[in-house]
């Protein structure tokens, strides 16, 4: 456009020339003379040209694009600054493109790959006074089928439910199953399976006798080896037999954890859970429901009818209010979700953006640096009668040309990268879309554009300063830097090395913090101890007596194990809150928090010995207490407890009772006598200390306890083997997991390392951001101060004399900045405190050997510039300009 | 035409005159500032190529519209008319300007009888 509002006055003004020349003629001039009067009296043709250009509205794109060229020529011209700054550039902005990818896959885009548009998610609240059996932010089976029956404005509407349910077999365990509607597959439109089908529509109809399951690829890579012929072989689910009738790939459920191994229909509820079956239960609310919608309704429509659907169905129940809302699927929109989603941005694109703020902060430096060696230009420029607009314009330019190129390469980075970055440290493909939209492309511009603005901003201000006189006479500023001027650079230095400071402090920390796990101390034994998990029990199972008692002889038996115990809760596995009313005969007042009551074990006499926990105190229960009905149970207390309730007296022999939370209900008439006091360990929660806890007696044939420690001496494999064939002996259909303690705890730490990974990677590239600034800073004042140096060595310094002064200059903002980060470390300790489970994160050792280790790291960055000065020679620096 | 010297028009006189000389019909550039010149009995003197930057505002302010067309000597030129907002302009600044330059001419005129 614009350049076709050039060839327009162009060919007007030829035109008129012509005109004017025709005139002349006319009047009796000769042509070549006439010609040139006519340019005369036109005036300066080029003047007006350009005049009009100004004010053409083109204008602005016109000179827009000399800018980009001249930019482009600039990059072209300074190849190896212009790279550091576009790789530097790139790393921040692909980096924090990458993990916003991620959150936008996570949490602002629904999960599912086809057609995500037309989704729907369905959310239930429900309120009032009415007989609620179980909820769980679903909806009840009867309310699903009335939605899914009577919506108009759906094409589909499908339900589903995650549970445990245990496997049996030589693969037995517990795996996470779908309880779904058959259409689930309309809704969610999945890959096709790789063998077999997915749930027919008929397998839901309850009474249908047929028990199906669709296995998910990585539970039959696991658990069935990858066998072809899977298809059609019968497991055990929680003991029933079930036909495998397909393998899919991904069997995942929208939402965070809801990865199924399985998928079954979820009329087979009752089956599973006989005890318990509240499948068409309407006062329970246990089905979480996803939909599509019809295209030419929207999603208000949509939640407009369900809503009264439900308000119909609320005349049903007395007393209940239904408040329904329905999303576009996107885990952002969940009611639940959403409070957390500033922590979750907080938390993913906090680093990230603290390391874009790094790079940006180190480009800034280097174009610092350029802008003061371009001084001259810009003087030039400014005393010709530029613009100061114009000019400041330019600058951000740049800084956008150079922004852009890294956008432009992080647009190619991220169509991969984010996935990369998801299967670096995730055990299984991400469950959700990872390939970028337009808010990804939205976003990368965003960053981008505020990134070549700052970018280009903070050296254009520096730029102006100058008097242009002064500056046009050249080399008489030369001789040392004003101490303003490099303020402002020095502070930049000081920033990054404060945030990398902090970013590395981090990182120890978090190596700390999961190293823990690998030296873990709980206060027993770990390494020598197999917790052998009965799924079944877990899951609702209750075995013969007998079983418990064929176990333990037989389990005793095998060469190398030493003792075997069985408790309610085997460690780290939870609480068991109670609430004590009295003691000693006197009520006590109801804590505020039930965490601060005494937690329980109920446990066999050989717990203590299996685990190693020693008693200070008196002794531990007989295996005649354990199955005695005596009104008075014997205890074993915690150091805590007996601190809590008898301190400084002697524990044994005193009482106590439990009751309700609710003091209008009276305390229980059984009471708890202290036998025995053990050391206080760490077996509730990993990293820390139990508190007031007490084991009471365990009686296997009425409890049923679903755990068994055994105690081996040596190696743990062949006894684990063992106890496997040992229980599918007695009870084939049991299905069971073994592993030792130590080992529970390690995996709780190989968990922590894909966050680990992440951040020392963070902190290595802060590291070296802030290493290639302070280089970029020090050589930039090196060469700043050459005819100083120059004038100093001519009057008699040292070599080592320029080296000094050259690292103290260099050294003074690296140190401000360490200060600076150990404040703002020790400012943030409470909070790395709540991250860091059981790290001290006012460690003197890592807030000393960190910020050496930089301060090390720095010196080294500023000796390189510092000898290049020492070694100049004075003649030459003395002429330099 | 050197021996002359020209006047300096005044901010927005060079519009108005261009506004009044399109008021018998469309004119293009060359036109228009030989027009001017004649009506002015050659003493209003224009640089020809001051007009074109005036003619490009005033076609922004949609107070003329042009178009091309074809010269005398069968060249493209763009020809420039008014627009009916210009014609109005034309009539309001042509008494604004009447009134300012009997005001002007007063206040030239005493001082100098007095000085003689």
């Amino acid at each position: 456009m614009w350049r076709r509002g050039r060839g327009r006055l162009d060919e007007e003004v030829a035109s008129h020339i012509a005109e004017e020349t025709a005139d002349n003629i006319a009047r009796g001039m000769p042509p070549s003379a006439a010609r040139e009067a006519a340019m005369r009296t036109f005036g300066n043709v080029e003047a007006v040209k350009e005049t009009m250009r100004e004010r053409s509205p083109w204008y602005w794109l016109d000179t827009l694009w000399q800018d980009v060229c001249f930019a482009f020529r600039l990059i072209a011209r300074n190849r190896w600054l212009s790279a550091t700054i576009i790789a530097t550039l790139t790393t921040g902005i692909a980096l924090n493109v990458s993990m916003f990818s991620l959150v936008n896959g996570y949490l602002l885009r629904p999960w599912v790959s086809s057609e995500p548009g037309t989704l729907v998610s369905v959310f239930a609240r429900f309120s009032g006074d009415y007989n609620l059996r179980y909820s769980d932010g679903g909806i009840s089976q009867p309310d699903y089928a009335r939605l899914r029956d009577s919506a108009e404005s759906l094409s589909a509407l499908a339900a589903y439910r995650l549970t445990n349910v245990t496997l049996s077999g030589p693969e037995s365990g517990s795996l996470r199953a779908g309880l779904v509607s058959c259409n689930l597959t309309d809704v969610l439109r999945p890959a096709p399976p790789l063998l077999g089908r997915y749930l027919a529509p008929d397998e839901c109809t309850l009474g249908n006798p047929a028990r199906v399951a669709v296995v998910s690829e990585s539970a039959w890579r696991t658990r069935f080896s990858s066998a072809p012929d899977v298809l059609g072989r019968t497991i055990h689910l929680n003991r029933l037999p079930f036909t495998v009738v397909g393998v899919a790939p991904s069997l995942v459920l929208p939402g965070p954890g809801n990865d199924a191994s399985l998928w079954l229909p979820y009329t087979m509820l009752g089956q599973l859970r006989p005890s318990d079956d509240y499948f068409d239960d309407p006062r329970a609310q246990w089905l979480n429901i996803t939909g599509r919608r019809k295209p030419d309704y929207r999603l208000r429509q949509v939640e407009e009818e369900l809503r009264a659907i439900a308000r119909r169905a609320d005349e049903e129940v007395p007393g209940r209010r239904t408040s329904l809302t329905v999303t576009d699927g996107a885990l952002i929109n969940d009611p639940d979700i959403r409070e957390l989603a500033p922590l979750i941005f907080a938390v993913t694109l906090g680093t990230t953006t603290l390391l874009l703020l790094l790079a940006c902060v180190n480009v800034t430096t280097l174009l610092l640096s350029r802008s003061a060696a371009r001084q001259r230009e810009i003087a030039v420029r400014l005393s010709l009668g530029a613009g100061r607009f114009r000019l400041v314009r330019q600058l951000i330019t740049e800084g956008l040309v150079l922004s852009g190129v890294s956008a432009v390469f992080t647009i190619l980075i991220v169509q991969s990268g984010p996935a990369a970055l998801w299967h670096s440290t995730m055990p299984f493909p991400a469950p959700f879309d990872l390939t970028p939209d337009w808010r990804v492309l939205v976003y990368c511009l965003a960053v981008a554009v505020l990134t070549g603005v700052t970018a280009g901003l903070m050296p254009s201000l520096e730029s102006f300063r100058p008097q242009v006189s002064e500056s046009l006479k050249g080399s008489s500023g030369a001789v040392t830097t004003g101490p303003r001027r490099s303020r402002l650079r020095n502070s930049l230095v000081a920033v990054q090395v404060a945030l990398s400071l902090l970013l590395l402090v981090q990182v120890v920390l978090f190596t700390k913090a999961q190293q823990r796990y690998f030296s873990y101390d709980p206060g027993f034994e770990t390494h020598q101890v197999l917790n052998v998990s009965f799924e079944s029990v877990r899951a609702g199972f209750a075995p013969a007596v007998s079983f418990y008692e064929d176990i333990e002889s037989r389990v005793k038996a095998v060469p190398g194990v030493v003792q075997t115990s069985f408790a309610s809760l085997s460690p780290w596995w939870g609480r068991n809150s109670t609430t004590v009313r009295e003691v000693d005969g006197t009520p006590v007042p109801i804590t505020g928090n039930i965490d601060e009551d005494p937690a329980r074990r109920v446990v066999s006499s050989e717990y203590f010995t299996t685990l190693d926990i020693g008693l200070i105190r008196g002794r531990v229960f007989t295996r005649e207490e354990l199955s005695s009905k005596s009104p008075v149970v014997p205890v074993v207390i915690s150091e805590a407890m007996a601190q809590r309730y008898w301190p400084g007296q002697d524990p044994i022999g005193h009482q106590f009772r439990l009751g309700d939370r609710r003091p209008n209900i009276p305390r229980s008439p059984i009471a708890h006598e202290v036998i025995g006091v053990s050391r206080d360990v760490q077996s509730v929660r990993f990293m820390q200390d139990d508190g007031p806890f007490y084991y009471r007696p365990l009686d296997t044939g009425e409890a049923k306890p679903a755990y068994m420690l055994v105690r081996v001496s040596g190696d743990t494999r062949f006894p684990a083997a063992a106890i496997r064939e040992i229980v599918r002996g007695i009870d084939p259909q049991m299905a069971l997991t073994v592993v030792t303690l130590a080992s529970t705890v390690e995996r709780q730490g190989e968990q922590m390392k894909p966050v680990m990974m992440y951040g020392s990677a963070a902190g290595v590239l802060a590291l070296l951001l802030a290493l290639t600034g302070v280089y970029a800073v020090v050589s930039f004042a090196v060469s700043q101060r050459i005819r100083e140096i120059g004038i100093r060595t001519a009057l008699g310094a040292q070599r080592s004399d320029v080296i000094v002064l050259i690292l103290r200059s260099g050294a003074a903002p690296v140190i401000g900045g360490l200060a600076a980060g150990i404040g703002l470390s020790l400012s943030l300790s409470a909070f790395m405190a709540s991250v860091f489970l059981g790290v001290n994160p006012r460690d003197p050792f890592t807030l000393i050997a960190v910020p050496v280790l930089l301060l090390a790291a720095a010196v080294g960055a500023i000796w390189i510039p510092a000898r290049r000065a020492a070694a100049l020679d004075p003649l030459t620096s003395l002429r330099y300009e | 035409m050197p021996d002359q010297i020209p006047m300096s028009l005044l901010q927005g006189t060079l519009d108005m005159l261009i506004l009044r000389t399109l008021i018998f019909g469309p004119r293009h550039g060359h036109g228009i500032a030989v027009a001017i010149q004649r009506t002015s009995d050659d003493d209003l003197l224009v640089d020809h190529g001051s007009l074109y930057p005036a003619l490009q505002r005033l076609e922004r302010q949609r107070l003329i519209k042009s178009k091309w067309g074809v010269s005398n000597l069968k060249r493209r030129a763009r020809f420039y008319e008014l627009t009916p907002a210009g014609r109005r302009k034309l009539t309001a600044e042509t008494g604004k300007w009447e009134r300012m330059v009997r005001a002007i001419g007063r206040v030239l005129q005493h001082p100098k009888e007095e000085e003689i």
